[in-house]
């Protein structure tokens, strides 16, 4: 299909990719379907800009050749053909291709882009990963009713992507010394627990059975060490609910007591090293999926850690998996609804939501304490607040199935006093803590996620706003459309002193310098779409308005285009313009969720499954639950890739 | 420095059975007069310095050159450290990897192979350590300060350190100076005998995780029996750090007496005592190499500057270029008083330890996202053979980084002939 209209030319390199996919080669070179006829296409209208004279964009087509060897080869031939299939490419100045042209190479293109996925996707390069830290502690906890110190765990390295992403789950020295110390202190604390008057969670009861009730003096006889190994059974069996456990744990841990009974150990002292190695254990601590198709009490392990941050499915789904029942298709959306609306998938919005919106960086986030000294000194409050919020918002939006652009444009928002009392809204009479308020007349700009503090903070420097970095999160959460990284070598815009003079004034070097043009083209003037909000989220007319002692200024000028070319003038026509754009909102929500739920980036592989969900859930307008769910039922979640 | 009592060395020998095969070089050891051996430190200090006030011109290679306004403090020891400027990492970072001033920082890793953060190549400290630190308590010290929060340190995101080990395994750092502490005094309490009963009974966990380990296996298939083997080396790598304790356990350790710093030691004054405590190991021969990866934001904190590290790093504006000079500044103080600590700590052959060690600091990063030509101190004469108080001046953009490297490599063994990216060695100080 060609569009018409003058386009500013948007390159796709490096959109779809995250930084480390992984490299796969084929098994068999695949062959370009129909080459004879793609090649005189790609002479004529692409090979000199993106041959051996020019390479416009770092991208060469003359030296791919007609084999497709690897992911990298199949992710260029993709490119081209989206390129070539939304009309951006060749350039609208160019001499464009006719109709006939355009269908004879778009279907073998269509062709040979399918086959190498297919390929691919067989190959299967899903790799083992460790819990990490998040997922063991929550883990443990809901098996034994006890939490383990997370500090005794290294960090996660956590900056790329999300914590799930299995390439940095290794276990290294540091990380094995960590378990085993945490598995320790947890042994310790358990101990302490039981010999206290505190009362006692139900897991803790079950395991330890009498011995709860047995008197120091009983313990040291030489009869006691027989009860050892009944409970290290318990022990193991609930623990271990769900994941596979060695036919030698239990001998092992009963053999590490008796070690210590002889040493002079006393009964409890005696249990700490056999639930190291229980808790320490390969079994415990690796997600472990046998074969390329999981069975079920796999997949159950792995809604469980998607949706309740654990490694740790319940009753009710570990006995639908044993008996083979849990994929029926409606078991599995009650399964789903379920989970989504249970207590522990506030775990879920919590970590999905913090990582996919990337709310840390409101830490990182210096205010300046000379131009905002009201909100410097209420910052860690004011932060928190506005973490919850963006929690609880996409909390109600997922578990009530709402459409994904309410996303961004919403009539409700939900608050508590401080941030009510910050935004100026409304707050029910007589209740506390965080509740659902409707928003009216000016105040629905408050709606969708561009208009909650959070977003607005992060996205500004601690003194102004940065609307290159607004126009970057809203391309690539919203609109699925992540631009290529800055450049390494790009030289600093020398910051203006003069104090008058309008943001866009400053940034106007993005679009007069050639270099940069092509891709702030698409991203400053989304950014200026939310000028209306200030740099602390507090609604402004000018440029800096809350600044100490200031008063008037720079207008604020809350105009720009979307990058398919429709403007606004005001943030409501903004954000009513980019709802609009709900299949972009539903592919950035499904793909951030898929990334989440199977622990890498999102690549060419996973286009086919993300088209095939989106077309699944158009009819009924791209509902959240309904697109978690299709997720979860997607192929890609019961295999490993 | 510290003298093992000879008699506990041989007796232990003979008793042989729990020495690992690389002990034995501590017998051959015990034989000859002992030489004084080199220490390396490598300082990384993450997002680059203030572009102007920090470089030396570029037209006053050699000895003659004025010391940049900005390094003041270092006046006193102009003679003794060099600047060697446009070293460049070869190899490229991430593209998300803006403010990457550590990462391969030591290793060049990137421009030899496709690598990713956890597996990479051997950095130059661990090669060292390799070559040097088998006669020692700890191989080496991997080292970073508190509150470094990943890429807003200026080092990279997900950096644990500056330092990968022999397997190209990414290594995590003792955090602070506090742990730094514990792991050197921390075991004087418990007695030999109660350490030893310790150390035999984690053996027995292990063991047993070991079965845990082959039950797993041969229910995986191929390629997760690839990841498993992490699991197997962490196991065997910590079997061989307990033996090493285990060993260790019956020596004298030789170390001063010094107060017990605060569990929340931060800042400037993490920093200093990391100096300390580096330059009191080297003294004890408990390490004879170092990396450090330096905090930038707790610095700024103690300075009392507004801008964050990025920000700062950026400086947009009359406050950040001020931050940005006060860290320079500041940094220029610490490295000072650790070269005066190094110098002030007397060697058996009436040198001092600064003159049996090399200290490398700098960033792959120059400045703001810039990661080529960045900056470089060197300082020490690494037993010998060095010459310094140099401007050293290399062709921009095209001298790898590695050279350092290999030539600080080839300072213990004159076998190293490359390390990755090397072209040559710096002649104009190694000779």
């Amino acid at each position: 299909m060609l569009h018409n209209k003058k386009r500013i030319s948007f390159v796709l390199i490096g959109s779809i990719l995250g930084a480390f996919f992984s490299f796969v080669s084929l098994a068999v070179a695949l062959e370009v379907d129909q080459y004879d006829v793609i090649k005189p296409f790609l002479d004529k209208h692409c090979i000199s800009c993106h041959g051996p004279d020019k390479q416009k964009a770092d991208f060469r087509i003359d030296t791919l050749g007609s084999t497709i060897k690897s992911s990298a080869d199949a992710e260029h031939w993709q490119e081209m053909l989206d390129l070539i299939n939304t009309g951006e490419m060749p350039p609208p100045e160019e001499p464009q291709p006719t109709s006939e042209e355009l269908k004879a190479v778009l279907e073998p293109l269509y062709k040979t882009t399918s086959n190498a996925r297919d390929v691919m996707v067989k190959s299967g390069n899903g790799k083992m990963r460790r819990m990490n830290r998040r997922e063991y502690v929550n883990t443990v906890y809901d098996r034994l009713g006890v939490t383990p110190n997370e500090n005794l765990l290294p960090v996660d390295p956590g900056d790329f992507g999300f914590d799930t992403f299995r390439k940095e789950l290794v276990v290294t020295p540091t990380q094995l010394l960590g378990y085993m110390s945490s598995a320790e202190d947890l042994a310790k604390r358990l101990v302490a627990l039981i010999s206290s008057r505190e009362s006692k969670p139900k897991e803790i009861k079950y395991i330890f059975g009498e011995l709860l009730y047995k008197k120091k003096a009983e313990l040291s006889t030489p009869r006691a060490n027989q009860w050892a190994r009944p409970m290290f059974e318990r022990f193991v069996e609930t623990l271990y609910k769900g994941k596979p456990s060695s036919i030698s744990l239990v001998g092992d841990m009963e053999k590490l007591f008796k070690e210590g009974r002889s040493r002079g150990l006393d009964f409890w002292s005696a249990t700490y090293d056999p639930l190291v190695v229980a808790l320490a254990s390969p079994n415990f601590i690796y997600i472990v999926e046998k074969r390329q198709a999981l069975d079920q009490v796999e997949i159950a392990n792995r809604m469980a850690l998607l949706l309740w941050g654990a490694a740790s499915p319940d009753e009710e789904l570990v006995d639908l998996a044993k008996r083979k029942q849990l994929l029926s298709k409606k078991d599995f959306v009650e399964q789903i609804l379920r989970m989504l609306n249970d207590k522990k998938s506030e775990r879920f919005y919590e970590s999905f939501g913090d990582q996919w919106l990337e709310l840390d960086r409101l830490d990182l986030v210096v205010v300046d304490k000379d131009r905002f000294p009201d909100v410097a000194k209420n910052y860690d409050k004011l932060k928190v607040s506005m973490r919850k919020e963006v929690r609880e918002f996409l909390k109600e939006l997922i578990k009530n199935n709402e459409p994904a652009n309410k996303l961004v444009s919403s009539d409700f928002t939900i608050v508590d006093p401080l941030l009510a009392k910050y935004y100026g809204v409304n707050y029910p009479r007589q209740k506390r803590g965080f509740q659902k308020v409707k928003l009216e007349g000016a105040n629905l700009v408050r709606g969708g996620l561009l208009g909650k503090g959070a977003v607005q903070v992060l996205t500004s420097t601690g003194s102004r706003n940065s609307p290159v970095e607004r126009g970057v999160y809203i391309l690539r959460k919203l609109l699925n459309r992540p631009p290529p990284p800055a450049p390494a070598n790009v030289p600093e815009v020398e910051d203006n002193k003069g104090e008058n003079v309008a943001l866009r004034e400053l940034l106007s070097h993005h679009s007069t310098t050639a270099q940069c043009a092509t891709c702030h083209a698409r991203i400053d003037p989304l950014g200026f779409g939310m000028e209306l909000f200030g740099p602390m989220g507090r609604i402004q007319k000018f440029e800096n308005q809350h600044e100490v002692g200031k008063s008037g200024g720079v207008r604020i000028n809350p105009s720009g285009q979307l990058p398919n070319g429709k403007s606004f003038n005001s943030y409501g026509q903004f954000a009513s313009l980019l709802a609009q754009e709900d299949e972009k909102i539903a592919r950035s929500y499904v793909s951030a969720l898929m990334s989440y739920a199977l622990g890498r980036p999102i690549g060419f592989t996973d286009r086919g499954q993300i088209d095939q969900i989106i077309e699944e859930s158009r009819e009924r307008g791209f509902k959240l639950a309904e697109l978690t769910f299709r997720v979860c039922a997607s192929p890609y979640f019961r295999t490993k890739n | 420095m510290s003298r093992f009592s000879r008699r506990n060395f041989i007796q232990t020998c003979l008793a042989g059975g729990l020495i690992l095969p690389q002990f034995k070089s501590l017998c051959k050891a015990a034989s000859g007069s002992p030489k004084i051996p080199t220490r390396m430190v490598f300082l990384g200090m993450g997002f680059g310095v203030s572009t102007k006030g920090w470089y030396p011109s570029l037209r006053q290679a050699g000895a003659e050159y004025d010391l940049p306004k900005l390094l003041k403090p270092l006046a006193r020891h102009k003679n003794d450290f060099s600047f060697i400027q446009n070293l460049s990492l070869l190899g490229e970072a991430p593209r998300t990897a803006a403010h990457a001033g550590s990462l391969y920082f030591l290793s060049d890793a990137s421009a030899m192979q496709k690598v990713s953060i956890n597996t990479a190549l051997p950095s130059v400290d661990q090669v060292a350590a390799g070559i040097i630190g088998d006669e020692t308590r700890f191989s080496s010290f991997v080292l970073a300060g508190r509150g470094i929060v990943g890429r807003f340190g200026g080092h990279g995101g997900g950096l644990r350190s500056l330092s990968w080990n022999r397997e190209g395994g990414h290594m995590s750092a003792t955090i602070g100076a506090f742990e730094l502490y514990k792991k050197m005094y921390g075991d004087k309490k418990t007695g030999v005998k109660a350490l030893q009963a310790r150390l035999r009974q984690k053996k027995s966990v292990l063991d047993s995780l070991v079965r845990e380990l082959n039950s797993l296996n041969s229910k995986l298939s191929v390629s997760d029996r690839v990841v498993l083997d992490q699991y197997s080396t962490s196991l065997r790598e910590i079997e061989v750090q307990l033996q090493r304790s285990f060993e260790w356990a019956t020596r004298e350790t030789n170390l001063p007496h010094i107060e017990p710093p605060t569990e929340k030691i931060s800042g400037i004054d993490e920093v200093k005592l990391t100096y300390d405590l580096i330059t009191l190991a080297f003294q004890a021969d408990l390490t004879r190499v170092a990396s450090y990866m330096m905090p930038t934001e707790t610095i700024l904190q103690d300075l009392k500057v507004k801008t964050s590290p990025h920000g700062m790093s950026h400086y947009r504006g009359d406050i950040s270029v001020a931050a940005s000079h006060l860290r320079d500044e500041t940094n220029a103080e610490l490295l000072s008083y650790f070269f005066d600590k190094l110098k002030a700590t007397k060697q058996s052959d009436g040198q001092s330890l600064f003159d049996h060690s090399m200290i490398a600091y700098g960033s792959a990063l120059k400045s703001r996202h810039t990661r080529a030509n960045g900056p470089m101190i060197f300082a020490g004469y690494g037993g010998g053979g060095l010459k310094q108080g140099l401007n050293v001046v290399n062709p921009s953009g095209v001298t790898p980084i590695s050279n350092l490297w290999l030539s600080m490599l080839r300072q213990v063994d004159k076998n190293q002939s490359k390390f990755t990216s090397s072209k040559n060695t710096v002649s104009e100080i190694f000779g």
